[in-house]
């Protein structure tokens, strides 16, 4: 951080949010990511820290290596892939159907909200042994995991999305005489997506969540049971590269639904 | 969770000439939500439409309640529960809003966290918990650790976010009467982050649950977790649903206190201000 201070021109904003620089931004990043991987690797060769806890960055490659080599890994990929996919798609149409009708409808919103906050604060993890013993072990015990993982943020935000509607809109389209439906295709709509896209990301989150949770407790494919396997051999470095499995499933998630985002904001006009 | 005057329509819901029935809408279909279901399930579950073997029913889950606050080992298990709860939450509020100021305020310190916090903050943490076993034990210690790795990173992502999206207005004019880095910090950056603080505390709060859940649901030998694996082991549902319920209230009661506590930061605002992203 005194390198941060020392090195600042005195008449840069302290936050640096005038110009942005990707280059000392790339610069920077690499540092970090640099001296973390380094000293990663230095503790572990050096014996600082125990491998079998903390392993090290080319201990993980080489695990990483042999295991997409011998093609160990692809079928528990694919596993994970089909509950999580499954899982996601119901908790995405289930859920935006439920979000919006609740925040259509008034007495239905009245209804279902102390269910709906009830479910909202409950860490749903702890329903996983309950749903095991309905669903089983297999894949649908599975989907439905991700599925009540993953709806409950969908559901609100899209809710939320839709009370954020200005009201000055809908006064105008009433105005105009603009039938119901068309004032939800025009106004409701279009201004929820915002909502929606925001429900989906924390959605796609918890549903890795959801999908490794019940993998962990019981299971026989999937990356949640190579990780779990793979912890009880003390494997620990495969246990690293199936944690990086998820990691960069998240990001590329996260990146999508970004995109996706971008696309839905082209029409507002830049505001700076 | 709504407290608007318009519903969604934008149908204005008329203030004055309100019936009792009208004013008290809200309370008395959440209510009728609420009892409808409790009887839907209490009576199809005896009628045997819905299985009380997967799902029990509402008095047989306050049965299975009654009997088990009487067993000192239930005690045991709240305490050990709670205990990882506040230890791994206090640690993430103590390390994630501090580290998340500094980041935000030092452009390069930020950049050089980025890379890190992104991936970390994208992977699932909760998938560390063998090699957490395996490094501290079986004990609370592996609990508070995964609680907090799920709070740390839903805290100090707002709070980074939070110092960076300080209104520019606010720093030019700060700095346009002389006031030092510090003062600007403390009297313009570490204010208007609050509302983002209180995000995040929010969010960490049901992390935290998460971690403490998962952790002993994986590997532990106290606490609710094990109290609801166990009772699923032995088809307990009514014993697990009560587990379940417990971990409700305690999600309930903390995200109802962040509330609280965001109301407390809000009041010096004149009107209600949508800083909350």
């Amino acid at each position: 951080m005194t390198l941060g201070s020392l090195a600042r021109p005195a008449n840069r904003s302290p936050l640096g949010l005038l110009g942005w620089r990707p280059s000392e931004r790339l610069v920077f990043g690499l540092i970090g990511f640099v001296v973390v991987l380094g000293a990663w690797e230095a503790a572990s060769q050096l014996k600082l820290v125990k491998k079998v806890v903390l392993s090290s960055p080319s201990l993980i490659w080489d695990a990483a290596i042999t295991d997409i080599s011998s093609g160990v890994i692809f079928p528990h990929i694919a596993v994970s892939g089909t509950e999580y996919v499954l899982g996601l798609g119901l908790a995405l149409l289930v859920g935006v159907l439920l979000g919006l009708s609740i925040g259509l409808f008034r007495r239905l919103n009245y209804l279902l909200d102390p269910w709906l906050s009830a479910l909202y604060a409950t860490p749903t993890v702890a329903l996983v042994p309950l749903i095991i013993i309905i669903f089983g072990i297999g894949l649908e015990a599975k989907v439905v995991v991700v599925f009540i993982e993953s709806i409950f943020v969908i559901t609100v935000s899209v809710m939320a999305g839709v009370r954020a509607a200005d009201a000055v809109y809908h006064d105008v389209a009433q105005s105009f005489r603009a039938s119901g439906w068309m004032r939800f295709r025009t106004v409701t709509l279009p201004a929820s997506t915002p909502y929606l896209l925001t429900g989906v990301r924390l959605g796609t989150g918890r549903g890795i969540v959801g999908v490794v949770v019940a993998e962990f407790l019981t299971s026989n494919s999937g990356i949640g049971f190579y990780i779990g396997l793979n912890g009880s051999l003390l494997q620990t470095a495969r246990v690293y590269f199936g944690i990086i499995l998820l990691g960069i499933l998240g990001l590329v998630l996260g990146e999508l639904v970004r995109v996706v985002e971008r696309r839905f904001e082209r029409w507002r006009p830049q505001i700076n | 969770m709504s407290r608007s005057l318009n519903d969604a329509s934008g149908r204005r819901v008329r203030p004055g000439r309100l019936g009792w029935f009208d004013s008290h809408a809200r309370l008395l279909y959440g209510l009728f939500g609420i009892v409808g279901f409790l009887v839907f399930w209490e009576f199809g579950s005896r009628a045997g439409i819905v299985s009380e073997y997967f799902f029990s029913r509402p008095t047989a889950i306050i049965e299975a309640g009654i009997v088990e606050v009487q067993i000192p080992r239930f005690w045991v298990d709240v305490q050990a529960s709670l205990t990882e709860f506040i230890a791994g939450y206090g640690l993430a509020i103590v390390l994630a809003i501090p580290l998340g100021l500094l980041a935000g305020w030092y452009r390069r310190v930020q950049y050089a966290l980025d890379p890190w916090l992104n991936f970390l903050n994208s992977l699932p943490r909760i998938a560390l918990l063998p090699v957490i076993v395996i490094a501290v034990g079986l004990g609370l210690a592996s609990k508070i650790l995964v609680a907090f790795l799920g709070a740390f990173f839903a805290i100090i992502i707002p709070t980074i976010q939070g110092v960076r999206t300080v209104d520019r207005r606010y720093l030019d004019v700060a700095t346009s009467f002389g006031a030092s880095r510090r003062r600007v910090f403390l009297t313009v950056v570490a204010p208007s982050t609050v509302p983002f603080i209180v995000t995040g505390l929010r969010l960490g709060i049901a992390r935290a649950l998460i971690g403490v859940v998962t952790g002993e649901l994986y590997a532990a030998t106290v606490g609710l977790g094990v109290m609801i694996k166990f009772a699923s082991d032995a088809l307990q549902t009514d014993r697990l649903l009560f587990g379940v319920l417990l971990f409700t209230l305690t999600g309930l009661v903390g995200v109802e206190g962040i509330r609280r506590l965001e109301k407390y930061f809000q009041r010096w605002r004149p009107i209600k201000a949508g800083a909350n992203p």
